[in-house]
Formats: C-alpha cells, structure tokens, sequence
C-alpha cells in the first residue's frame, strides 16, 4: 500500500510536469493544426530564463521572494522565443504544405538546443556558467530542500510545487478559455477560422495568444523541473516535449483538459510501471516502453484519445 | 447620391478558374437586393470577396465611400458590413449565447446586453436554449442563429448567404419573412439564393448570375415577370 501511495505521489508530480508542457502543445495545434515540435525546447529556455533571472538579479539568495521574479523571468524568456518562432519561422507557412512547417519545427528545435550549448556561458558581460554540461539549478528555500514525510510516504517539496502550479495553471486557463472574450474568439477560431474572422477576430492575434499561453505553461514547468533535479541542461526539452506531446495526444490533442488529464495519466502509468510490473521487464529502464505502449494501446482503441471528440461536421 | 455598396469590374479567380469575371453592382441604403442564379454562378464569392475572406484580381469594391479590397476581412465587420455565411457556419461547440457575443465581438460599447435580448425577440426559440451547445440544433434553428449573430455587430448591411438553403418549406417561410422585418426596422439586405421566387418577392433590385457574369437585372417584379428568369430560376416553361 505505501509503494502505490508513493508511486501515485511521484507519478501525480511527473504527470503535472506532462500536463503543464502538453497544453502548449494541444492550445497550438487546436488553432493552426500545427505539432510545434520545438515546443520542448521553450520549456528548456523557461528554465534557462529563471537561472539566468537568478543570476544577474540574486546570486546566492535563496528565499522564497525570488521564486516569483524566477518564475517571472521564465515565462518571458518561453514566451518571448514562442512568439518570435510564430512570427518568424511559421507564419510564413501558414498556407505551406503541412509537412514544411513540422520540418521548419525540428528545424527550431535544433537551432535552439544548440543556440543555448554554445552560447549560453559566452553572452558578453554576464559570467553565465557554461551550457555544455549540467548547470546547477538554483535551490529556493520552502520549495526545496527537507521532503515532507505522511507515514512511509516521502513528499518533495518541489512535487508540492509542480502539483500545485498545476492547479493554479489549469484554473486560470478555464477562466481564460471559457470567461473572457479573448478565450472565446480563441474558441471560434479553432472551431472555424475564416467564420471567426468573419466576426471581426483577428486570427493571426489569436494564434500569437496561443503560442504565448503555452509559452508560459511550458516555462512554469522549466522553473518545476529545475527544482525538482537541480540541475537543467539544453537537452532537458527533448525527452520532456516527446513525452509531453505524447500525453497531449493520449487526452486528444486539440483538448486543453485532455492535455492535462492526459498529462497526468502518463505519469501516473510510468510511476506505476517502474513499481509494479514485475521481472525483466519492470523497474525504472522500461518506464518509457510502457509509456509509449500506452500510447499505442489508446491509439488503437481510441485514436481521438481520452477526451477528445470525434470531429464534429460542419452544418 | 452614392451607393452604400459598390462593386466594380469585380474579378476574382481560385488560381487560374476566374469564378468571378468582371461583375458590377450597387447596393443602395435601404434596399434588399438580391443575386440569383445556379451553383457555381460566383456569388459565394462574390460576398466572400466583399468580406475579406477571399481578394479580387481586378476590381474595387467600396462601402461607404471606403475600398474594402485593402482591409483585413476582420476590420470589415466594424465598419458596418456583416456576413451570415452560406452553410451557417455556427460554432457547434459553443452555446447559442456565446455564438451571439461573437457576433458582437468588434464592439466594445455598453449596448451589446440590448442587442442580444433584440435577438432573442427576434427569433424566440434561441432564447429557451441559449445555454444549448449551437451544433445540436436543427438546420432552420442554426439559421436563425447565424442571422442573429450576424444582427449582433449592428450592420448596416446585412449580407445574407442562402438562408433557406437545405431547410423546409415552413422554416424557408420563417426565414424569408424576417429578411422582411430586418428590412423594416433599417437594415440593408444583399441576399444571395438560390431560391429565386422568394427572393425576387422581397428585392427592391435583383442581378441574374450566369457562371461569373451579370446576364440579366433590374427590379424584382421585372425579374419574377422575365421569361428567361421563370424559364431559368423557376422551373416554368
């Protein structure tokens, strides 16, 4: 009983981790049907922007005051390399094939991973540790540091963190997405486009919205991922966007609530995996063969994924 | 006095197939006009050209004294220049009020409350379910809908796209009669059916398409009286 609580405890922090970087994924592709495979890369850059806010700002403090500027910090840096992708590399191919702009994604996503290995540790006047390696992620007091123990079941601070930056995410989004005027045009666009600008929407602001939210989800989970391994290096978006992106798809992608809830069930199923599945083929090597085979298995069964609608038909 | 709308030599092409070969119009304050004509005579295009939605490769279109083939289709509708599409084109997941905000969704005045209960009266049916997701309702329901959206960002011209397209005789009647109403209360009306009797009743003005050109126009009662229209457009030898 305690192995599952516990494994139900780390699978809840890895799937908020999921949850907050597949929303960037299903809020692009619900408006432009674009898979922005270098989305995994602004979450890198989200936690490469809280250390680099910590390093000009507050080498060396570390009380929870800082946390907030970090965070602040991570989410301009994602959302500012979000936008500056959009407008650069895929507006021009908005009418393009849609193989051009997946290749244009991997492009990115290259460009970027190297853009922070070579350059990270030589911007002029800022002695920025160097990228090639690990770089040592900051330790915020409270949110890191001595784990919480209930019984026999250990609680890092900073799965507290993710669980609860998950919560706060996901709520403010409903707000966004169902409250404001903003978030219904966002709506009418992924539901059809060209009635939408019908209405006065102008689309092209919508899909810079979209690239700017999920910016910012993906870099709170930068600052989440820092904390929780202490330490962030350029490849940190590769494994974390796959999985992400695998999890979208798991809650059907174009679903804000699939991409959590989708999120959240692939932790917990890879959490689980590594403690129970018994023999050769269980422990921690194959958590990521039972994840994708999760994948596979709700493909087959269900190809629009956990929540996601079959397409509607237009009247 | 000059013409609310004004299209000119109008030439629009998908590629090198012109659906629009050089057709001029006018549209004046206070009337319904109406383009008739069969499937792939151009005037879906014609209005998605007005809207935005598509651009000529020749031509001016001007409303109000402005050339619209400049402005970005989402400016067009807060210059008074609505557009229910054909196919009613709701959004299915949203509720019926969230369809309606959207109709007002380049205003920013304190009105827009008003104007929501003026559609509810309007067309009742969409007041008892407003909190219904649009894509659950009947083709004649999304009708009204899509009319009610389009009212919903105060037009002073309504372009309507074959309202009574695919729906029954009775809600055609529904339709067409408020065509008339939105008309009596201000509203100008370029009507683009294939239904030509009931369109033609209504107009002030009529243009017969023909594949991309204007063959035939004048008054709706010269055009219901024309030979060639009852022979066309109305199934009469």
């Amino acid at each position: 009983m305690d192995a599952f609580a516990q494994q139900l405890v780390n699978g809840l922090t890895l799937g908020s981790l999921y949850a907050l970087i597949a929303v960037g994924y299903t809020v692009v592709y619900g408006i432009v049907q674009l898979i922005n495979f270098a989305h995994g890369e602004v979450f890198m850059i989200g936690a490469f922007g809280a250390l680099s806010t910590w390093l000009v700002l507050f080498k060396g403090q570390t009380g929870l005051w800082v946390l907030p500027i970090m965070i602040i910090g991570a989410i301009i840096a994602s959302v500012v390399t979000a936008v500056l992708m959009e407008r650069i590399a895929y507006r021009p191919l908005r009418n393009a094939p849609r193989l051009a702009p997946l290749i244009t994604a991997i492009g990115i996503s290259v460009f970027l991973q190297e853009f922070v290995r070579l350059f990270y540790g030589r911007v002029p006047f800022l002695d920025f540790p160097d990228a090639k390696q690990k770089v040592p992620f900051p330790q915020i007091d409270v949110v890191t540091g001595k784990a919480f123990e209930i019984g026999n079941v250990t609680i890092q601070r900073s799965a507290v963190f993710t669980v609860g930056a998950l919560i706060m995410c996901a709520a403010a989004l409903w707000y966004f997405v169902n409250r404001t005027k903003m978030g219904r045009g966002m709506q009418a666009v992924s539901q059809d486009p060209d009635t939408a600008r019908l209405m006065g929407i102008n689309v092209d602001r919508v899909i810079v919205v979209a690239f700017a939210i999920g910016a910012a989800l993906a870099a709170i989970a930068g600052v989440a991922q820092g904390l929780q391994v202490t330490n962030i290096n350029f490849k940190m978006g590769f494994l974390a966007g796959l999985k992400a992106f695998t999890a979208a798809v798991l809650g059907g992608i174009g679903n804000v609530w699939g991409a959590v809830v989708g999120g959240v069930t692939l932790g917990i199923v890879e959490a689980m995996a590594v403690q129970f599945i018994p023999g050769t083929f269980g422990g921690s090597p194959w958590k990521d063969v039972w994840a994708f085979a999760l994948l596979i298995i709700v493909l087959v069964f269900r190809p629009q994924g956990l929540l996601g609608a079959k397409v509607v038909d237009r009247a | 006095m000059s013409a609310m709308l004004e299209v000119k030599d109008l030439e629009v092409a998908y590629g090198k197939i012109k659906a629009v070969k050089g057709i001029t119009f006018d549209v004046q304050e206070g009337e319904v006009v109406t383009l008739i004509g069969t499937n792939g005579a151009g005037k879906t295009t014609t209005l998605r050209t007005i809207s935005g939605l598509l651009r000529p490769t020749k031509g001016s279109i001007t409303f109000m004294g402005k050339d619209l083939t400049s402005v970005p289709a989402h400016e067009i509708v807060s210059l008074g220049l609505a557009h229910s599409p054909e196919g009613r084109r709701i959004f299915p997941k949203l509720t019926v009020e969230e369809n309606l905000l959207l109709g007002a969704f380049s205003r920013k005045d304190r009105e827009i409350d008003s104007d929501l209960q003026a559609a509810y009266e309007l067309f009742p049916i969409l007041e008892e379910r407003s909190k219904q997701p649009a894509g659950t309702f009947s083709g004649g329901e999304q009708q009204m809908l899509a009319m009610g959206r389009a009212m919903m960002s105060r037009p002073k011209l309504l372009m309507l796209d074959e309202p009574s397209m695919g729906l029954s005789p009775l809600m055609m009647k529904r339709i067409m009669s408020t065509v008339t109403t939105l008309q009596e209360q201000g509203t100008t009306i370029l009507l683009v059916e294939q239904n030509a009797q009931a369109a033609l009743k209504r107009a002030t003005k009529g243009y017969v398409l023909e594949v991309g050109n204007i063959v035939l126009a004048g008054t709706g009662q010269e055009l219901l009286a024309s030979d060639d229209v009852r022979k066309a457009y109305l199934g009469e030898d």
